[in-house]
């Protein structure tokens, strides 16, 4: 696992066209910041281990 | 300005770029913030979101963070969202997709999921499938 360090800037352009200067910074690092933290089967085993 | 709840696994693929449904949810969301439809997420959703990042304070910065500039708008469960989410259990859905389906009903918004059964389920509840991802 680790941090993407530039997430998905292609896919957030037509978001960052559309704010500020500021959020054109930001928006680039909301899309794919994670890099496999989250396991495929990450909802049913946490919801499993609730009911368990 | 319409509204489109998140379910839990819509947020998640988002986030991770490894997720198979990663480019679709970027793109349904993308689309969605052109169009000016409100973003919002459960608390319930949120808070399932949240619990892998929180095991580092990294990570968890780093998911706050991204769904903040996402402009996703948090909602709190209200004791109807509530009773609503428990009846939505008995269609075989967890109770935090309950929580979705409640919250996207009690705000005459959208929803959007991945998962199947949530979907199989939409009909009964009077909640539509977000068009983004149809």
């Amino acid at each position: 696992m680790s941090l993407a360090v530039a997430g998905y800037q292609s896919r957030v352009m037509p978001y960052a066209s559309k704010t500020s200067s500021a959020d054109t910074m930001v928006a680039p690092r909301a899309f794919g910041v994670f890099d496999g933290l989250y396991e495929p089967d990450y909802l049913d085993r946490l919801r499993s281990s609730e009911r368990a | 300005m319409s509204a489109c709840v998140l379910d839990t696994d819509v947020v998640i693929a988002a986030l991770d770029r490894r997720d198979a449904h990663h480019a679709q949810a970027a793109d349904a969301i993308t689309a969605m913030i052109d169009a000016d439809v409100e973003l919002q997420l459960s608390l319930v959703n949120y808070a399932e979101t949240l619990v892998r990042p929180a095991e580092a304070e990294r990570t968890m910065q780093a998911a706050i963070d991204a769904l903040s500039a996402l402009g996703i708008r948090l909602v709190a469960p209200t004791p109807a969202i509530a009773r609503d989410a428990a009846r939505h259990r008995a269609r075989n859905i967890s109770l935090a997709d309950g929580f979705a389906i409640a919250t996207a009903h009690a705000r005459g918004a959208n929803l959007a999921t991945f998962d199947l059964r949530v979907r199989r389920a939409l009909p009964a509840t009077g909640v539509e499938l977000a068009s983004a991802l149809a």
